[in-house]
């Protein structure tokens, strides 16, 4: 059997060596190796890759390192015996290389650095001329020659054959032959026969162009006895690129060959090189040597003397002309430009040559035409040239019409005024302005002295003298283009630059009082170039906050009537100018006039400029532009865009930027410097202790990180532990709850939740902290009256839904919140994208100390209400359209709460205070809202409350509000349930409501069980982490 | 409000005699600040090293070497033992002052410091830099990043001053902010000015803010007002301190052409001005008591006046 295995097993590859058979000292060091990092670095034993030692003890006392522990060599690094050198001074004198001193595994280094060819593969024979040239320099030293220096030897190499060669020639090739089937080079055979006929006639032509050169006779005979022996290995081109030596006699860069694509010239060069040189020629020839080829060291020469003409090609097509063989091809390309001259006179004379040097070549005759240059023209002395004007522009005009006849003012002062400031806009602005304001008031019975009415004369007079002013000044040429920079002091004649200041003209801001007001007039036609919804939104955003204390205004306004058309209008104005003589916060006092919001702005930005102008006595010239309605003049508009390019260019966010810029920066003016602002800054525990101080924010958890972006502040908005953190509930809140409870019948309860809407805004400009405690409630407090909350809606109306109290559900439904609030925050800009609009409520003023009073209510109760309408309106509408005009309706209210109530000072000054985050703070405050609605929603999901978005821009009760509040204060909690039960509405509501509830009943199954799949899993969770950190601690102990 | 109305007549009590010139730095001197009791002071400069010297008796004491670019700032403990400076090199160092050792070197700057102050324990050194924050440091530990940083600046904070529960630190941007760890707010106060140096009046209960547009504002720390305005010198551009004399009568400064400026606090008006130095008067230390003043300059000299 195990014979038979024997036979059958069959061995593949090497076996491997056991260690023991290893050479003992490679394992030795092997061992070390392995060793090295166990022992400590002066205990390590260094070694060569033999495992040899290297330093033996050197600087320990011990044996060293040659001599007698001869280094590792066999022979050892032996010191040399000492020889006296006195009878053989320099002879035996042997260098000491660093050679000598190397170990074998340094020398193997060393050589492989300067790696040679053994000589049987020395093919190029590059080794062997260096080792040849080496052996003779040795040579030399030893015995001096006859001739000094090296150059024979250097020149003269022997070289052997290489192993290639050697092989080749036994397999019977000869040299210089081609390798390869033979029928290759016969395609050749045309070529040959027609360079051939070249090279006779050639030979009979010029004498010249032949040459003598002995190489070149032999190549010809060469040729042509192989020709006669039907053989074409003289065609056979070299296999090995050959080597040819040329020297670079001209000045070309290095491999450039100006012949390259025309060899003739190359032909016609050499040719006049021959001619140059003469019969005593070859002058190149005898210096060029040729180094015979590796190949066929003795190979024949093939045609020399002509290169190549045009006809003529040797060998494969792809063949170059260096590798043709041109033993003797000499290139030298004079640079001087005789010998051409010469030999294109040569050319000319010679009848041969005329014209025929190439075919279809032709040497012009003629010589080249010089440029003709031509001086340039002379200026003549007296010419001037800069242009100056005699008379300045407008002048013309003037001068062109006779004066009008003086005339009496009109005996209306205030008609007498119009005319004058019109009189030199116009003169200022041109004749434009007047056919503007003449289509623009044709109706208007202040202005018919344009129309030749009353002062038309004295109108004329006027506008005239304005115009001799001007031109007498020479401002006229200035006209419309620049008529800012004029009054701008400090700003360049012609720069169309427009600075804060009339910026903030042009965004119609009220400047506030300095100690020397710039005085600046003409602005109203700039503001009025302002686009119209963007002066209304600029107004609204900005300047209606703030007013300036001019007491002035409303005296000289008091007499002037620039509304004479429109009464109400004028009431308005006066309104308003009464407003601002008080000064401080604006008021707005023309509500319920039925005027929009943007018209309402618009109007006051018109008053604002009407007022400053009659401020600076020049009521009328500005109030051209603006017709009674105060909507810009189409046309004006057009002149302004064109001359305010980059501000009609802008886009509103940066308008409104570039206002919130400019009003800051006239604050910052009014408002002297230093300014002081107070934040919360915590330091470090450490720190305060270092200042022997205690902690002001010891035992509270270390501050929140930024959040960077406003998804982020959800985030950490809804994190219940976070909010926790940070915001104290505030004291009347849960009361306010309980007091919403205990409202009354159900109907005006929808009432006075809308009346509601602005006050529980006016609550969210509070400081935001203090909102989200909802959130925390709803999602964490456990306490009785936030159960009851939930709960007491589901008894009212007798439906036995699940009970929505337990935490869970909760934690879900804060889950679904923060869904909805990136939903909702994106609804919102999407409805602002689409435009939606949702009409506003009209609030009587009245109502509003009431309102206010139920802040609280406002906070729990409405806005859950609101929250739950915006919800179920957005299930019945399928969601989207309806979510946007649920958000857009908030805003407005929202908007238009912001602007009615009055904010406090701080508040303000929180709003504008804000540089750079101005936005965003507003932003958020737009946010805030929306957030905590939603968030609040979340608690009351359950109260039905039967939705009419209609309803929303009903007028309700004034006296309800307060009317519920005694209720409230009156009221017991325990009964609201039932009350709420009796106040259960109509019955189409009730089937929205059960439509809901399903709806209601069936997310809360599903959140519930997605909940209880979620604690499974956390469960499993904990009990594998458990498990894990077990078995790590079981680890240890084992370890242990 | 510093009340010092009882400030003498004209300059008359004001050190402008030159009673040392303390010689060695070479190149600019930056600094130059008395220790807690006006025995000894300190330079600094670019030269790249320290220099303690007894200027009552114009004696240099010893050179501390070790900071690798120029030293902007130097303070000392109470209790004269540490030392500590900042500079060009990003780093703050904590010497011990008699063996000349580097005890600590703070790194945690993201470029360079400008100025250094310990607290009143010199338990903790506070620092402002060109990256916009002000740090404090542990002196205590061996920790060797900052306690804390503070970041609110919007440029380079120029100038770091302490009390016993505050950091007042000013800055580039316009700003006087004052911390206040004990109640945990940050006061700032908008000067509308590149505020180059901030001192402290000796009641503490002003603050002297030395601005870039040659103006020194006086502000009232209770309330933030500006209590008064002192011109007449000139800063510019280079980083130069200003401060109030031991008595809180006069305000002094140097000035961008190598005078030194003597205002009254109360008026506003220039008593007495006069040529100190050669170049850019950089710091000025008042001495705590009597009525002695060092300055330092770019011409490389710290000089000391009496009256």
């Amino acid at each position: 059997m195990g014979h038979d295995d024997e036979g059958v097993r069959a061995y593949y590859g090497t076996p491997l060596v056991s260690e023991e058979e290893l050479n003992p000292r490679k394992r030795k060091a092997a061992l070390d190796q392995g060793q090295a990092r166990r022992v400590a670095p002066w205990n390590q034993e260094v070694t060569d890759s033999e495992g040899r030692r290297r330093f033996h003890g050197a600087f320990t006392g011990g044996f060293s390192a040659g001599h007698f522990n001869t280094v590792g060599s066999k022979e050892g690094w032996t010191p040399q015996s000492f020889t006296s050198s006195r009878q053989a001074r320099a002879a035996d004198k042997k260098a000491q290389a660093a050679y000598d001193f190397m170990d074998e595994d340094e020398k193997a280094e060393f050589e492989a650095k300067n790696m040679q060819v053994r000589p049987e593969f020395d093919t190029f024979g590059s080794t062997a001329a260096e080792y040849e040239r080496r052996q003779a320099l040795k040579e030399i030293g030893d015995r001096p020659s006859a001739i000094p220096g090296p150059l024979i030897d250097e020149i003269i190499i022997p070289v052997n054959d290489s192993t290639g060669v050697k092989l080749l020639r036994l397999m019977g090739w000869r040299g210089g032959r081609q390798i390869g089937p033979k029928h290759v080079a016969a395609a050749s055979g045309a070529r040959r026969e027609a360079r051939k006929a070249m090279m006779s006639l050639a030979q009979n032509n010029s004498t010249n162009t032949v040459s003598s050169g002995p190489e070149e006779i032999q190549g010809r005979c060469d040729e042509l006895i192989l020709g006669d022996e039907e053989d074409f290995d003289a065609d056979v081109p070299k296999i090995t690129p050959a080597f040819v030596m040329n020297p670079k006699k001209d000045l070309y860069g290095l491999g450039f060959d100006p012949f390259k694509d025309a060899p003739e010239f190359r032909e016609r060069k050499r040719a006049l090189e021959e001619d140059r040189s003469g019969d005593g020629g070859w002058r190149g020839h005898a210096l060029s040597l040729k180094r015979p080829s590796l190949f066929r060291p003795n190979a024949g020469k093939i045609g020399g003397g002509f290169g190549i003409g045009a006809l003529e090609d040797l060998g494969d097509e792809d063949e170059d002309v260096y590798d043709q063989g041109m033993e003797f091809e000499v290139q030298e390309l004079e640079e001087d430009e005789k010998p051409v001259e010469k030999l294109q006179k040569r050319l000319l004379e010679d009848p041969l040559h005329k014209g025929s040097t190439l075919t279809g070549f032709h040497i012009s005759k003629e010589p080249p035409k010089k440029k003709l240059w031509l001086p340039p023209p002379i200026i003549p002395e007296n010419f001037n040239f800069i242009h100056k004007f005699d008379k300045p522009l407008g002048s013309e005009r003037l001068q062109e019409r006779p004066p009008p006849p003086a005339a009496q003012p009109p005996d209306d002062p205030e008609l007498c005024k119009y005319i004058e400031g019109l009189a030199s806009f116009v003169a200022k602005s041109g004749p434009r302005f007047e056919e503007i304001s003449k289509e623009k008031q044709r109706e208007n019975p202040m202005f018919a002295f344009l129309f030749g009415g009353l002062g038309h004369d004295y109108y004329k007079r006027r506008l005239w003298e304005e115009e001799e002013k001007l031109v007498k000044e020479g401002k006229q040429h200035i006209r419309i283009d620049h008529v800012e920079s004029e009054k701008a002091g400090r700003q360049s004649k012609f720069s169309p630059k427009v600075g804060a200041d009339e910026r903030g003209k042009m965004l119609g801001e009220i400047p506030l009082p300095k100690g020397v007001a710039p005085v600046q007039r003409q602005n109203t036609p700039v503001a009025s170039a302002v686009r119209a919804d963007d002066r209304a939104r600029l107004q609204s955003a900005l300047s209606s906050t703030f007013t300036s204390t001019s007491p002035q205004v409303g005296e000289t306004a008091k007499n002037s009537q620039p509304f004479k058309n429109d009464s109400a209008k004028q009431n308005r104005f006066e309104q308003f100018l009464k407003g601002k003589s008080v000064g401080g916060l604006w008021k707005p006092t023309s509500g319920g006039s039925g005027l929009s919001e943007a018209e309402r702005s618009e109007e006051i930005f018109e008053f604002e400029a009407i007022a400053r102008m009659q401020q600076q006595g020049l009521a009328l010239e500005n109030r051209t532009p603006l017709n009674v309605q105060g909507k810009p003049v189409p046309e004006l508009v057009a002149i302004m865009g064109s001359r305010f390019a980059a501000a009609g260019v802008e886009t509103k966010t940066t308008m409104a930027e570039a206002a919130v810029g400019t009003e800051l920066v006239l604050r910052g003016e009014v408002k002297q410097y230093p300014r002081r602002e107070e934040n919360p800054w915590r330091p470090a525990s450490m720190l305060c202790k270092r200042f022997d101080l205690l902690d002001p924010f010891a035992g509270k958890p270390p501050p929140l990180p930024k959040p960077r972006s406003r998804t982020e502040s959800f985030i950490l908005l809804t994190n219940p532990v976070e909010s926790k953190l940070e915001y104290r509930p505030p004291p009347s809140h849960a009361p306010a709850i309980q007091k919403s409870a205990t409202e009354g019948p159900k109907t005006s309860d929808s009432n006075h939740k809308r009346d509601e809407g602005p006050v529980m805004f006016e609550e969210k400009i509070e400081p935001i902290p203090e909102r989200p405690v909802d959130l925390y409630k709803a999602l964490f407090a456990d306490d009785t009256d936030d159960e009851d909350e939930e709960t007491r809606p589901s008894q009212a109306s007798a439906q036995a839904g699940p009970s929505a109290g337990d935490p869970m559900n909760r934690a879900e439904a804060a889950n679904a919140v923060l869904n909805r609030l990136v939903a909702g925050d994106f609804l919102e800009s999407l409805g602002k994208e689409l435009g939606l609009k949702v009409p506003e409520p009209v609030q009587p003023a009245g109502d509003r100390p009431a309102a206010k009073e139920l802040d609280g209510i406002g906070l729990g109760r409405s806005k859950n209400d609101f929250e739950n309408k915006g919800t179920e309106f957005r299930r019945q509408s399928g969601g989207l359209v309806g979510a946007v005009r649920d958000q857009h309706g908030f805003f407005s209210r929202h908007e238009r709460s912001g602007r009615q109530s009055q904010i406090k000072g701080s508040v303000a000054e929180n709003l504008y205070s804000g540089r750079e985050s101005q936005y965003t703070a507003l932003r958020e405050k737009q946010l805030q809202p929306d957030k905590i609605d939603a968030l609040l929603g979340v608690k009351t999901r359950q109260i039905d409350v039967p939705d009419n978005p209609g309803r929303w821009a009903d007028d309700s009760s004034i006296a309800r509000p307060r009317a519920i509040d005694k209720e409230a204060k009156v009221a017991a909690a325990p009964s609201t349930a039932t009350r709420y039960g009796d106040t259960e509405p109509e019955s189409d509501s009730d089937k929205e409501k059960a439509l809901a509830k399903r709806i209601r009943r069936e997310e809360r199954r599903l959140q519930r069980e997605k909940e209880k799949e979620k604690h499974k899993h956390r469960k499993e969770k904990h009990k594998h982490r458990k498990d894990h950190s077990h078995e790590k601690s079981s680890r240890k102990k084992a370890r242990v | 409000m510093a009340s010092s109305s009882s400030s003498a007549s004209a300059g008359a009590g004001l050190p402008s005699k030159e009673a040392a010139v303390l010689k060695g730095h070479e190149g600019a001197v930056l600094a130059v600040r008395y220790n807690k009791d006006g025995k000894y002071c300190l330079s600094c400069g670019k030269d790249r090293s320290l220099r303690l010297w007894n200027p009552a008796k114009g004696i240099h004491i010893k050179t501390y070497n070790g900071h690798a670019r120029e030293v902007r700032d130097v303070a000392v403990s109470s209790d004269n033992s540490k030392l500590s400076s900042c500079g060009g090199d990003r780093q703050l160092l904590y010497w011990d002052v008699s063996t000349g050792r580097i005890i600590r070197k703070f790194q945690g700057h993201d470029s360079e410091i400008n100025s250094v102050k310990f607290n009143e324990q010199a338990a903790a050194l506070v620092s402002g830099g060109y990256d916009r924050s002000v740090r404090a440091w542990d002196c205590r530990s061996n920790r060797f990043d900052p306690i804390q940083v503070i970041d609110t600046f919007s440029d380079s904070v120029t100038s770091v001053v302490l009390t016993k529960t505050e950091i007042i630190a000013g800055s580039v941007d316009g700003t006087v902010r004052t911390f206040d760890i004990r109640n945990g707010r940050e006061i700032v106060d908008e000067l509308g000015q590149s505020v180059n140096s901030v001192a402290l009046s000796y009641d503490e209960g002003c603050v002297l803010a030395g601005c870039l547009d040659s103006t020194i504002r006086l502000l009232d720390r209770a309330s933030g007002e500006k209590l008064q305005e002192y011109k007449g010198h000139e800063n510019k551009a280079f980083k130069m301190d200003s401060c109030l004399t031991n008595t809180d009568a006069h305000v002094v400064s140097g000035s961008e052409d190598g005078r030194v400026f003597f205002w009254d606090l109360v008026d506003g008006t220039v008593v007495n001005s006069f040529k100190a130095h050669a170049s850019v008067v950089t710091g000025i230390s008042y001495h705590p008591i009597e009525s002695c003043m060092l300055t330092s300059s770019v011409d490389g000299t710290v000089r000391m006046w009496r009256t």
